[in-house]
């Protein structure tokens, strides 16, 4: 076959196909909720594992395809439009859906052993899936109310799941502050589009980037985008919206948690990304109403408060939600060093790029931690000390997802740290990339603690460690293997972000 | 592709050792070890280059593919030896076998662990003296770290977690400031530079093509960047007043991490200095002589002041390390072909030296438990072959000719001497001279109280001979250093053909 | 300035309305104290107990899934009242039905789901399961 029989464009294939990745996502859900239609007692968790496990990979596996075939990319006549360009397929959405996907992949591999002595499994996986489906749409919407739906499409099920371990008093007391601040912070988007619905008169990305070059009510379109924004940094736990990221994703199952902090925050960063970009482009708003300033106080203020959060921290996954925000201020930068006519398609690439790495090491670093919670390890630093004399395969591992959190060299989290700030002084803002360098000099003092923990302090008591789970020993290991390959493997995926990024502008 | 092969194997080595059982893995270390040692020699045999890899000499054993493409900077794959990397490469290979030798007593727990650190940390150095390319050598750079922060932290002595985390902290900020006077340069540079090719980058620097970044005019920023790299790579060296870590990281770290510490890790930083500051800023390293060389002195005299007053033999090989790399610091500034060149060849001898030294007290410490120079008298008695080779290291580092150590000292002074890059250079030698003094001084002093007079011994502990694979590397160490005293030429013709470029153009 | 002199007008009668009722009526009626004039009225039903009580779980899920056939009653009924003429005009079949018969699809998925992991059973409470069998032991 020749790339251009591939392209969905041509006559041959529907062009609804172009969504086939979300709707594997969705299918899949729903084959879930048949599975334990059909054993309603006592479904197989290794059949529930096995169903939600494959149609994530497959989804994972279209998706590459497509990026290579180069669906909706300039190869082969740009990006589709569906729906009366309510949804739309092009390269940035298939690279942040091959995110989803594979932190999905991983994140259900590992509940397979997390779930073992738990009811209600097949809930969680389909919750797991249909809240993967939402992102997927949230990539490609391309309106806003497709944002708006795709957003809560992803964000109830996730509801649910922080709460999913409803006797443990912390799950619950998360699920409801994510709940309550999730509502919040719906409502202030929904505010916010309908005000910049009533300043240009359309929803569709494209027809208000296109009406919003009149003067006419620019505060009421500057309060509207300013809203839009609070409403995307709640899904990218980012400040003023990250009170519940701490909580959730200390209350949370830790594959939950995995999920959340990788997949959900890169959601919100892929949809933030299209809105601001294709709705407010920098050349068109009105000077009142620029946005990358907010970007920018936004970048350096979450990534300044989550890593000084995270260096005070005792609870090893507090610790790491915290890093979680910290992180999503590097990625800020992404929105943050856009210039009118800069090289805007590197900025945001690179930080498209470090999405990637850090799907892999932080869905990594959480899922160790679920291994550690099913081995009934504490929760604190001290808890781990001397984990490695027991469990050193595992230890190596988890040492990889630090040292690449912190930024160090020999793993993925650098190159993309490196690129990423790169790219914001190439844009001019040298500043930006200074602040993010000497953030994360700082974040290596938090990560060390644990391998400190883990190799060098000895075990206060004996661990009781009889099983090696499969299911999460194969998920975190994977994750180790690709934070190690997207070393080398790095060129591709920066030039693929890039390429795409390159795109929107 | 013997560089590639080279590094491939020895990473490959390091997983093997990783998961083999603890009571195999100090051999089979040993014996995979050996293989990089071959190929480095096969490496120095074949080796038929002239010139400075970094200014349009040849390179030998050269790759260089594109490894990603990021924001109009292409970083690649790109590594090859020249005159001066290849006899590192030879001096790490071979130290690092001789090193797991020795550990083979001290290591008792974790072995497989242990010694796959130490090969995945051979490796990553093999990757620094090969990386012709800034990202590939910055990634293996600080990939040494981490090994390290391990092989200190886990299998050190009582204060290790402390002495760990300084040598954590105090590497990594240094590489820090250095990454970011670099990237500045390459900034500044802006489209002089395609790549981060340090050939390219080297010459594009001394066509004098720099430009202002960040608000900065190029000759400010020249200054800056060099002076921020140069902190960068002092702390690795280490030079004073930034040497505080070493002294923790050697006497908590057991011996043969102190032998690798001392003998390949400092001559990182000699190495980058030689190639990143001296090479490619000439102008300003000559522009700022006073300081280096009044700092160079400073290391050279505080150092060996700080070993006299020192009771623990680790403590006073660590300091006179930082004495000895004083040297080193002033003969690079010289910018004589005899300076900089001695300076290359005292980074191999003093490896080969500080290595035998450390080894020696290593030996006499897994008998008598005890390093404390007061504690213990007339060891000869008990372990003559140890008490000899210590001796016969000892009047290395003191300059014997004949030995490896005089070589290099000689060349450094009669190449600061001849300096004409500043009237003081001739002052500031002979103020370095009297270092060998003191060194002279506090090592007999400390071999009199300790491996002479009559035999006593507080301690219950049995002192006897060594056994034979705690003393193979002493003597191989030994043979080599004096093998390079009498043959300067093995590797110092290498050498020569490689500083020489360095010593024209570029403003001098 | 005329059209706000009417929306005045028009919060007075509506201010006035309730409360003239009212004057009007306490002026008018006998005044009759009695204790039970003061309980909550409740469709005639004597109230009892307080308004504070658990209710079963089973009400929520009752009505979420009506819920559920409320929005898709509402979604229905436009698409009826275009089908016909949609496909007079031309529209291909497939177009038009499809998407009702995959949104339809999904939520007997879902209904099929809930009604066998027993959403729709009364009473399916573990705690009561066992009540139930210790009292008819």
């Amino acid at each position: 076959m020749t790339p251009d029989a591939l392209a969905l464009q041509t006559e041959t294939v529907a062009a609804w196909t172009a969504l086939a990745p979300a709707i594997l996502l969705g299918l899949t859900g729903l084959a879930l909720l048949g599975v334990d239609t059909l054993w309603p007692d006592d479904p197989s968790n290794a059949v529930l594992a096995g169903v939600a496990a494959a149609g994530s990979i497959l989804s994972f596996a279209v998706t590459g395809w497509f990026l290579v075939a180069g669906t909706g990319q300039a190869s082969t006549g740009g990006a589709i439009a569906l729906y009366g360009d309510a949804l739309v397929v092009d390269g940035m959405s298939l690279f942040f859906t091959l995110i989803f996907t594979v932190v999905t992949a991983m994140v259900v591999v590992a509940a397979y052993d997390y779930l073992d002595d738990h009811s209600h499994r097949a809930e969680f996986y389909s919750l797991t899936l249909f809240a993967a489906t939402g992102m997927a749409v949230m990539a490609t919407a391309n309106s806003l109310a497709t944002v708006f739906i795709s957003l809560e499409l992803a964000s109830l099920p996730s509801y649910a799941l922080v709460a999913f371990l409803k006797t443990d008093r912390g799950s619950v007391e998360a699920g409801l502050k994510y709940f309550l601040i999730g509502a919040v912070s719906s409502a202030v988007l929904a505010f916010g589009i309908s005000l910049v619905y009533a300043v240009t008169g359309s929803l569709v990305l494209g027809d208000v980037a296109a009406a919003i070059g009149t003067p006419e009510m620019a505060g009421v379109l500057g309060l509207g985008v300013l809203m839009i924004l609070g409403g995307f940094a709640f899904k990218t736990a980012s400040v003023p919206f990250h009170f519940w990221a701490p909580e959730a994703y200390e209350g949370a199952p830790a594959p939950i948690s995995a999920f959340l902090s990788s997949a959900s925050k890169a959601a919100g960063f892929a949809v933030a990304f299209r809105v601001f970009v294709q709705a407010f482009p920098l050349e068109a708003v009105p000077a009142g109403v620029d946005w990358v300033i907010a970007f920018q106080v936004l970048a350096v203020v979450t990534m300044t408060l989550g890593n000084f959060a995270a260096a005070t921290q005792e609870n090893v996954k507090r610790m790491l939600a915290y890093s979680s925000i910290g992180h999503a201020g590097y990625a800020l930068i992404g929105l943050a060093a856009l210039t009118a006519g800069g090289p805007n398609g590197d900025v945001l690439g690179a930080s498209m790029a470090h999405l990637l790495v850090y799907g892999f090491m932080n869905t990594g670093a959480f899922l160790f931690i679920a291994l550690v919670e099913h081995w009934g390890v504490g929760r604190t630093f001290e808890d781990y000390n001397g984990l490695a004399s027991t469990a050193p395969i595992a230890a190596v591992a988890m040492t990889v997802f630090m040292f690449s959190l912190a930024g160090l060299p020999p793993f993925g989290g650098f190159l993309s740290k490196y690129v990423l700030f790169y790219s914001a002084i190439e844009a001019g803002f040298w500043w930006l990339a200074a602040v993010g360098a000497v953030n994360s000099a700082l974040s290596l003092f938090y990560y060390s603690r644990v391998v400190k923990a883990m190799w060098i302090e000895t075990p206060v008591a004996d661990f009781e460690i009889e099983s090696r789970p499969v299911g999460l020993y194969t998920a975190v290991l994977f994750a180790g293997v690709g934070t190690l390959l997207l070393l080398p493997g790095f060129g591709p995926v920066i030039e693929t972000a890039q390429t795409v990024a390159a795109t929107l502008f | 592709m013997i560089i590639e092969a080279l590094i491939a194997v020895t990473f490959l080595a390091a997983l093997v050792v990783f998961v083999a059982p603890n009571a195999a893995a100090a051999k089979l270390a040993a014996a995979l070890s050996v293989l990089p040692v071959v190929g480095s020699l096969w490496m120095w045999a074949a080796y038929d280059a002239s010139g400075n890899a970094l200014l349009g000499g040849e390179i030998a054993f050269e790759t260089d593919v594109v490894w990603l493409t990021a924001g109009g900077l292409d970083l690649h794959w790109f590594v090859g030896v020249d005159g001066i990397s290849l006899p590192l490469v030879v001096l790490t290979t071979v130290l690092t076998t001789l090193a797991i030798v020795s550990a083979w007593t001290p290591i008792s727990n974790r072995e497989s662990q242990f010694y796959g650190l130490v090969l995945l940390m051979e490796a990553n150095l093999l990757g620094v003296f090969t990386a012709l390319d800034f990202f590939a050598w910055f990634v293996f750079w600080e990939a040494v770290l981490v090994p390290m922060y391990f092989l200190i932290g886990v299998w050190g002595g009582p204060n290790r977690r402390y002495a760990a985390i300084k040598f954590f902290v105090y590497t990594n900020i240094a590489s820090l400031v250095m990454f970011i006077g670099f990237i500045a340069l390459v900034f500044g540079l802006g489209d002089s530079v395609t790549s981060l090719r340090l050939p390219e980058i080297a010459q594009a620097l001394r066509a004098g093509e720099l430009g202002g970044f960040a608000g900065l005019d190029a000759a400010t920023l020249k200054t800056v960047a060099f002076v921020a790299v140069f902190i960068g790579f002092a702390v690795k060296v280490p030079v004073a007043p930034l040497h505080t870590w070493l002294p923790d990281a050697h006497v908590e770290a057991p011996t043969p991490v102190s032998v690798l510490l001392a003998g390949v890790l400092l001559k990182m930083g000699t190495y980058a200095l030689l190639r990143f500051n001296f090479t490619m800023m000439p102008d300003v390293a000559t522009a700022l002589v006073v300081p280096i060389a009044g700092i160079a002195v400073i290391s050279v005299i505080y150092g060996a002041m700080l070993a006299l007053a020192q009771e623990d033999l680790k403590r006073i090989v660590a300091y006179s390390s930082v004495s000895s790399m004083g040297y080193v610091i002033l003969g690079l500034v010289a910018y004589t072909t005899y300076g900089v060149g001695g300076a290359t060849f005292q980074m191999i001898a003093h490896g080969l030296i500080s290595g035998l030294m450390f080894m020696a007290v290593g030996v006499i410490y897994n008998t008598t438990h005890t390093r404390m120079v007061g504690d213990m008298s007339g060891i000869a008695d008990r372990m003559p072959v140890t008490a000899g080779i210590f001796v016969a290291g000892a009047f290395g580092y003191m300059g014997l000719p004949l030995m490896a150590g005089f070589a290099g000292e000689f060349f450094i002074f009669k190449g600061s001497f001849a300096s004409t890059v500043h009237s003081a250079m001739p002052l500031f030698t002979a103020a370095a001279m009297f270092g060998i003094v003191i060194v002279a001084g506090y090592l007999l002093f400390a071999m009199q109280r300790t491996l002479f007079g009559p035999f006593s011994f507080d301690d219950d502990y049995d002192v006897t001979t060594a056994p034979f694979h705690d003393v193979a590397p002493l003597a191989v160490l030994l043979l080599l250093t004096i093998v390079l005293g009498v043959a300067p030429d093995l590797f110092f013709g290498m050498i020569q053909e490689a500083v020489n470029p360095i010593l024209t153009g570029g403003g001098l | 300035m005329s059209e706000w002199i009417a929306i005045g007008a028009l919060g007075l009668v509506a201010v006035g309305i309730p409360l003239g009722m009212m004057a009007v009526s306490a002026i008018l009626r006998p005044a009759v104290p009695e204790q039970g004039k003061g309980a909550t009225y409740e469709s005639g039903e004597i109230p009892t107990g307080t308004a504070r009580v658990q209710f079963n779980i089973q009400y929520y899920m009752v009505a979420l899934l009506f819920v559920v056939f409320d929005v898709e009653t509402v979604l229905i009924f436009p698409w009826t009242v275009i089908y016909r003429s949609a496909l007079s005009q031309g529209v291909a079949l497939s177009t038009v039905l499809w998407p009702m018969l995959a949104f339809v699809g999904i939520l007997v998925v879902g209904l099929v789901w809930a009604w066998r992991n027993g959403a729709v059973e009364w009473v399916k409470s573990p705690l009561a399961n066992r009540q139930k069998t210790e009292r008819n032991a």
